[in-house]
């Protein structure tokens, strides 16, 4: 800060000069191997989030595409509210001033491009975009002309732009329960998970937390799959999986494992008190989940392009994972 | 004397923990002798001497006799400035923009004219970080208050400004709005340049340089004939309108206390708002105008044909992405000003999106949408599952989002309003729930034919236990509105032990049938009993009066057009009273709607 003047706000600078290990002097009388970093060095420079002279052995970016699942489904199996919000992260080890341009599989942005270029347009599931934000080093005019992502990224760890879309969402499990109250002191729970996301995949720490009403006494439960838990202090049934592969497909056939749908049921036994004016009104099943390789919004990166004067070869690497957001089912 | 109590001072502040501060050498003035401190070689001890000196002027005390100790002093801090603008002709541009910083730094009046010399050189400089730090010592230079050097700093101000590089002008721009914010003619002169610049700049610098580029142009040009706030100013209400910048609410609040009903007077006050800074503009009490750019009476641009206005607005696009919402919120601000109505809408989706994704900056953005729904509710209509509320949030935020819903609810969404108002009736927070009540009776007010739901859901709620006075304040902001429409009269039932509560049922009933009186005033009753309240109206019947003398009253609704039924408490001997209280009614209104 100058004056009251922010100087550099960029977060990459700023950790630089955050030092772990003391700064040593240049003209401390003990010479050492170790050149001191000079965080000054960086806000010299026209772009002021990456410095210059910037080398590296091996050229590599690595992109990670984040997506979390909001959904708000009836009891009836009506889905009310829907979207994925998600966030492209970037981890750039690339040597000099490059200049990067990411593609992905927007409709806005292929159909503008197949404009410039005259070309059709690539087949294959499109996206819609609904919001999107960008980090600012990215050229938001040729964004608002052209539909490109262009920017100088960045050295290291650093979110590229956050988006949310609500069309199109392919939500990854199916939760089926029914809860059954019979007489005022036993309930029966029985809760069905269909995940509906391709072969060869897979899901890693699922859980499903049944509520469950204050009174509890006693729950037992049977489970064709991983562990069930009551915990009483959130009064929740957790149901945990630790990795669950895919049970059915959507059109209902049974695979070549013959595996049955994971179900768990359970009764509960509930305290009865004679003040109880209302019925326990109940709050949704949550679930929570992380399955890698896989976006519910169907987004795709079609490309990253690397610019850079001397021209070297770079590596790059796309990793996807949907994660749940807020995943609640009404029973 | 003195000396002694003295003594006994300095020992005692020793003692006290005033240790590591220089409050003892308050205490003591004949305490260790200065000079040979002064003399010392050591800086520590010179340093220690200094502040006792110090710590002697301010106290009173003539110090004289150490001048040729403290010419010393000065020789070094000479040959330190000297070091310093040695600095400047250093090849490596951060040891020229550190000496500057440096010089800057020192605030004292004797160098100023060396510091801005040494400014006005470093702002021509090849590198862009010293030029940067030029850029940043004008305000400090500024702030010593000397007014001869104020059309230099200026016009190099305005030098700064024409940089090619985004990073200078950022900075330019900050020296900007603190030196010479008025000073519209140093922005005309690179405004194209400006404009396409300011993609560039980084984020802080982007919000100050929108602000100031939005009241340039409202300055040179005027406000827009097809905007919102062209159409805002022909209508009689009175709209609040937004500012330029980003989060400066306030100006909003104050705004919307000003009434615009002379139509040039109003323009005139929206421009001057802009043209002068918003702090400016609040901190005035009187009109007096000291601004050196004019506006001649009330000037309306087409958005259409001025290239100014469009090409701000073109700039400004861009940065509706921006992942910054303070940047974001000025975009929009801009837009909202300036932009044609029906180019409005596409900033209204960015908008949406920081209230999402920003916590922090949740109560700004809503203060925003606030005004904007207050103005145009039919831009928000469609996205009212945003501002549906959340338990966790603050009573502020909560207050907000039931406002903006109870302007933006349309016919078509506010069935699903109305259940969602389900749960927040049942908020443990009884003031929220009032609330809740309140915008239900506001939307009965905007929305005539949706007054049987309203008045259903009310009266839904009074069959339930835990209603207490609520419910009597949201049927008084129903009852005076409508006057073809149902009226409702609403009694609480026996659940009611808060005198308030009755009270103000009681009351709301005189109001209404205050409005409906021929000349007749009703007066708003005093603590009353029954009688008082049955004796103001003669025409009422006996039977009425016992009606009301008693505490368990029931529930009344008089619907004209469909003619409903009454919900009667209890007991169920109040059923006839209730009916002949009816039948008074509809008499009465078939009368003229006269009171009950």
């Amino acid at each position: 800060m100058d004056f009251g003047y922010p100087q550099n706000l960029s977060p990459e600078i700023l950790k630089l000069y955050i030092t772990q290990e003391g700064v040593r002097s240049p003209f401390s009388s003990k010479p050492s191997d170790k050149p001191v970093l000079n965080a000054t060095l960086q806000v010299t420079g026209a772009v002021g989030w990456r410095r210059e002279g910037l080398v590296y052995k091996k050229n590599e970016v690595f992109l990670d595409i984040v997506e979390s699942v909001n959904l708000l489904m009836s009891s009836k199996g009506i889905v009310l509210r829907c979207d994925v919000t998600g966030k492209v992260l970037m981890k750039c080890f690339l040597s000099g001033m490059s200049d990067l341009k990411l593609g992905l599989n927007d409709k806005i942005g292929l159909e503008k491009e197949s404009q410039l270029k005259s070309r059709p347009t690539k087949s294959g599931k499109t996206v819609e975009l609904d919001d999107v934000s960008f980090h600012q080093c990215v050229n938001l005019t040729r964004f608002n002309s052209e539909k490109t992502v262009s920017f100088v990224p960045p050295d290291g760890k650093f979110e590229l732009m956050k988006y949310r879309i609500t069309e199109g969402v392919n939500l990854p499990f199916r939760v089926l329960p029914t809860i059954k109250e019979l007489g005022r002191t036993l309930m029966e729970v029985n809760v069905m998970v269909k995940s509906v996301f391709g072969a060869k995949m897979f899901a890693l720490g699922v859980v499903i937390k049944i509520p469950l009403p204050k009174q509890t006494a006693k729950t037992s439960f049977q489970e064709t799959s991983g562990r069930a838990k009551y915990n009483a202090a959130i009064h929740c049934l957790a149901w945990k999986n630790c990795s669950m592969l895919y049970s059915s497909d959507i059109l209902g056939y049974e695979n070549s494992l013959d595996k049955t749908e994971p179900t768990l049921s359970a009764e509960v036994e509930v305290i009865s008190t004679i003040a109880e004016k209302k019925s326990w009104t109940r709050p949704p099943i949550q679930m929570e989940f992380q399955v890698p390789m896989f976006t519910a919004s169907g987004l795709r990166v079609w490309f990253l392009k690397v610019w850079e004067k001397s021209g070297y070869n770079t590596v790059e690497w796309v990793r996807y994972i949907t994660k749940a957001g807020s995943y609640e089912i009404r029973c | 004397m003195f000396g002694a109590t003295a003594e006994k001072l300095s020992k005692a502040s020793t003692m006290v923990f005033r240790i590591g501060t220089d409050a003892h050498r308050y205490d003591d003035p004949d305490d260790v002798s200065i000079a040979p401190l002064l003399d010392n070689k050591f800086d520590l001890e010179k340093r220690e001497a200094l502040k006792r000196l110090l710590a002697l002027i301010a106290q009173g005390f003539d110090v004289s006799n150490f001048f040729p100790q403290l010419i010393g002093v000065f020789m070094f801090f000479i040959s330190f400035v000297a070091g310093i603008t040695e600095g400047f002709g250093d090849p490596n541009p951060l040891v020229r923009a550190w000496a500057l910083r440096t010089m800057a730094g020192i605030r004292l009046h004797v160098i100023a004219p060396l510091v801005l010399v040494a400014v006005s050189k470093c702002a021509q400089d090849p590198s862009v970080h010293v030029r940067k730090c030029a850029a940043n010592a004008l305000p400090k230079l500024q702030d010593l208050h000397q007014e001869e050097h104020t059309s230099a700093i200026e016009e190099i101000v305005g030098i700064l400004l024409n940089d090619h590089s985004p990073a200078v002008v950022g900075a330019a721009t900050a020296a900007f709005a603190s030196v010479c914010p008025y000073n519209l003619s140093l922005i005309g002169r690179n405004y194209r340049k400006l404009c396409e610049i300011l993609p560039d700049v980084e984020e802080w610098g982007q919000i100050v340089l929108i602000g100031i580029l939005l009241r340039y142009v409202i300055a040179s040009h005027g406000l827009v004939k097809e905007s919102i706030m062209f159409s805002l100013q022909s209508t009689e209400s009175s709209h609040s309108e937004k500012d330029g910048s980003d989060v400066d609410f306030g100006l909003v609040k104050e705004s919307s206390d000003m009434s615009g009903t002379c139509d040039s007077e109003f323009v005139n006050m929206v421009s001057r708002c802009y043209i002068e800074c918003p702090d400016e503009y609040l901190s005035r009490s009187s009109y007096a105008n000291r601004v050196s750019f004019e506006v001649n009476g009330a000037q309306f641009t087409s958005g259409k044909s001025n290239d100014d206005v469009k090409s701000l607005l073109y700039c400004t696009s861009p940065l509706l992405w921006s992942n910054n919402s303070a940047v974001v919120l000025a975009a929009v601000g801009v837009h909202w000003v300036m932009a044609p109505k029906e180019d409005v809408k596409r900033v209204i989706k960015p908008l949406l999106f920081i209230l999402r994704s920003s916590n922090d900056s949740k109560y700004v953005v809503l203060c925003n949408i606030q005004v904007f729904a207050q103005a145009m509710p039919s831009l928000f209509a469609p996205y009212y599952e945003d501002f549906f509320i959340c338990s966790s949030e603050s009573y502020q935020i909560k207050a907000l989002k039931l406002e903006i819903l109870s302007s933006i609810a349309t016919n078509s969404s506010i069935s699903s309003i109305f259940e969602e108002f389900q749960d927040y009736i049942r908020d443990p927070d009884r003031q929220f729930a009032a609330d809740t009540v309140a915008a239900i009776g506001l939307f009965a007010q905007r929305l005539p034919k949706m007054v049987h739901i309203c008045v259903d859901g009310l009266l839904a709620l009074t069959t339930q236990e835990f209603l207490t006075k609520d419910i009597g304040y949201g049927d008084q902001e129903a009852a005076p509105g409508q006057e073809p429409c149902p009226k409702p009269c609403s009694f609480l039932l026996d659940d009611v032990n808060v005198p308030e509560g009755t009270h103000a049922i009681k009351k709301g009933v005189a109001d209404y049938s205050g409005t409906n009186d021929h000349g007749t005033s009703s007066d708003p009753l005093d603590e009353g009993t029954a009688s008082d309240y049955g004796s103001q109206h003669s025409l009422t019947g006996s039977s009425d009066n016992e009606l009301f003398i008693r505490d368990h009253i029931e529930l009344t609704l008089v619907d004209e057009e469909s003619n409903r039924a009454l919900y009667s408490a209890d007991q169920a001997t109040f059923v006839n009273e209730s009916c002949t209280f009816t039948d008074h009614i509809e008499e009465l209104n078939k009368e003229g709607g006269d009171s009950l």
